[in-house]
Order: structure tokens, then C-alpha cells, then sequence
């Protein structure tokens, strides 16, 4: 590895190097691997999370015509969760659709056509994942909070 | 006898310079199984987004089909003089059909087809493409012309005698738009 003169071989720098910016690439790529892998699986699940609270509030409007019935449903919001971590998340709703906003990262937004008769209908702008909804149907108005 | 070689490779010459050829090739190896392993990730991601896709307008369509077969505002009732109840799996005839009260999405296109009853508007009338994901449903949903009394509703039950009732086939056909 040393010359007699005890100094570094110029191939011996270039190995060193090079095993510096392998590994140093090796490293970001995985990391961005594993970044996508993740964001992979958090988007299924938000999606599955906006699908499911979608249905849920769709379906309360099949009963707004029904005039002459006691009415309650609840309904908990999934959690995000992937193998490392749990990540929070807040889901905006307004009257053209769903946004979730996940741990201020990124948001996502779901045009599912939140259409929902305003005089019939009232629920929260606002949720958090894993929160508990409870629609309650009196005056033939559903709310929902 | 290869370790004993592979030592030998690692040796320094003569002027200070390393023999890495085996080191070289094990790198190059790791980089292949790292290329491999990032292009598989990357069709599983792709598999993934066409999954959820395709997902997403299985729920569309079952949530339509639930809505269009349970809605309130396009359903038949049951009432005496005290109650009035909702029968689940009518409709009744002009009604008006939107895609908004079978909770379409606005990017989704739809085709609704009932033999035997007529809409007053149905906004469920786009063109079937021809090529891509359909979500289709074929489906019997039973028409009344108008909201029935307890006792039509008893006698229809119990004799099969039902004045102004049929039972109707339909299609339901939902697609992404774009």
C-alpha cells in the first residue's frame, strides 16, 4: 500500500474514493427506496381511508327523504399505519371533496364529490385519523360531528 | 485454494499498487443486485398505482349501486294511516337521476339502463367506451308508479297479487373519465 518512499499509492486513493461515493450513493438510493416504498403504502392506505369515509357519508344521504325514522350511525376513521411508524394525518372535507393532509409532508386531495345537500345535511369541516364520527338524524337533518 | 488465490490478488507489488480485480467484481455484483432490487421495487410501485386505481372504481361502483338501489329520493314507501316506511331495491318512475345522488365522482362517466322505467332527466347516459376499466353491474330492481298502502304492500306479500309492481332488469356501467 505505501511506496518505499512511504507514500500513498495514487491507485490506492482512487479505491478509497470510490468505495466513499459507493457507499454514499448506495445509502441515498435505499434511502429514496425506502422513502418510495413508504409513500407507496401510505397512499393506499389514505386512499382506503378517503374511500371508506366517502361511503359512510354518501350513504347517510340515502336516508335524508326518509322522514319518519329514528336514525344514528357512527363510524371511526382509520389510522395511517405502516411498519415503522404510525403517521398522523388530518382530513379536510368541503363540499367538492376530501383532502387529507398527511404530517404536514405532502396532501392529498380526493375530488369524490362531497355534493351533500347543505339545508339536509351538516358535518365538520375537519378530522383527524382514527377520530369517531356519529351522525344523528332529528328535524329531518342529518348531522354529523 | 480460491481464498488462497484471492489472498494472493490482494497483494501489493512492487510498486506499492493493489491487485483488486476481486474486489472490483464483487462491487459490480452489488451494484447489479442493487439495480435489480430498486427495478423490481419500481414495478411493484407502478402495480400498486394500477391497483388502487382499479380499486377506487370497484368502490365507486359498489357505492353506486348501493345508492341507486337503497336511495331514499328515488324509492318506493309503505304508509298507513300513522307510518311510512321505505322499501329498499324500488324506484319509481320519473325520477330524476344524477350523479351527484349516486355519489359518481365528477371525473367518472356513467350509463344507467332500466328496462321499464323511464327517467325525467339521467345524467348517467355518457357512451360506454370501448376499450379500458368498466365497472358493470346487472341488477333486478323492483318498480312501483306510486307509493304503496299497508294493505297493497300485505297483499302483495302474502298472495303475489301486486297492482303496479314489476320487477325490472338494469344495467349500471361506471368508467373513469379522461
Amino acid at each position: 500500500m505505501l511506496l518505499k518512499k512511504g507514500q500513498v499509492s495514487v491507485e490506492l486513493l482512487i479505491v478509497i474514493l470510490f468505495l466513499i461515493a459507493f457507499i454514499y450513493v448506495y445509502n441515498t438510493l435505499a434511502e429514496q427506496t425506502v422513502y418510495s416504498l413508504e409513500l407507496t403504502k401510505i397512499k393506499e392506505q389514505e386512499q382506503d381511508i378517503v374511500l371508506s369515509l366517502n361511503e359512510f357519508i354518501q350513504l347517510q344521504k340515502n336516508i335524508i327523504y326518509d322522514s319518519n325514522i329514528t336514525y344514528e350511525s357512527r363510524y371511526k376513521i382509520p389510522e395511517i399505519a405502516i411498519a415503522s411508524k404510525r403517521v398522523p394525518c388530518k382530513i379536510n372535507i368541503s363540499q367538492t371533496g376530501y383532502q387529507i393532509d398527511v404530517n404536514s409532508d405532502w396532501i392529498v386531495s380526493y375530488n369524490l364529490n362531497a355534493e351533500l345537500p347543505a339545508s339536509k345535511f351538516t358535518i365538520s369541516s375537519f378530522f383527524v385519523c382514527g377520530q369517531e364520527i356519529n351522525c344523528i338524524k332529528y328535524d329531518g337533518k342529518i348531522k354529523c360531528e | 485454494m480460491m481464498a488462497k488465490l484471492n489472498v494472493n490478488k490482494m497483494r501489493v507489488n512492487q510498486k506499492g499498487q493493489m491487485i483488486v480485480l476481486d474486489v472490483l467484481f464483487a462491487l459490480a455484483l452489488i451494484i447489479f443486485a442493487f439495480l435489480l432490487i430498486f427495478k423490481i421495487s419500481e414495478v411493484e410501485i407502478y402495480t400498486s398505482v394500477s391497483q388502487r386505481k382499479i380499486e377506487q372504481l370497484n368502490r365507486v361502483g359498489d357505492l353506486a349501486y348501493l345508492s341507486l338501489k337503497n336511495n331514499t329520493e328515488y324509492g318506493c314507501f309503505v304508509s298507513d294511516t300513522q307510518n311510512k316506511f321505505f322499501l329498499p331495491g324500488t324506484m319509481k318512475d320519473n325520477v330524476n337521476i344524477t350523479k351527484s345522488s349516486l355519489s359518481i365522482p365528477a371525473d367518472y362517466n356513467c350509463s344507467l339502463s332500466i328496462s321499464g322505467i323511464s327517467f325525467t332527466t339521467n345524467e348517467c347516459n355518457s357512451v360506454v367506451p370501448t376499450s379500458g376499466d368498466i365497472y358493470a353491474i346487472d341488477f333486478n330492481i323492483t318498480n312501483c308508479s306510486t307509493d304503496l298502502t299497508k294493505q297493497a304492500y300485505l297483499t302483495c306479500i302474502k298472495s303475489g297479487i301486486c297492482p303496479g309492481i314489476t320487477e325490472e332488469s338494469g344495467t349500471l356501467k361506471i368508467w373513469r373519465a379522461n
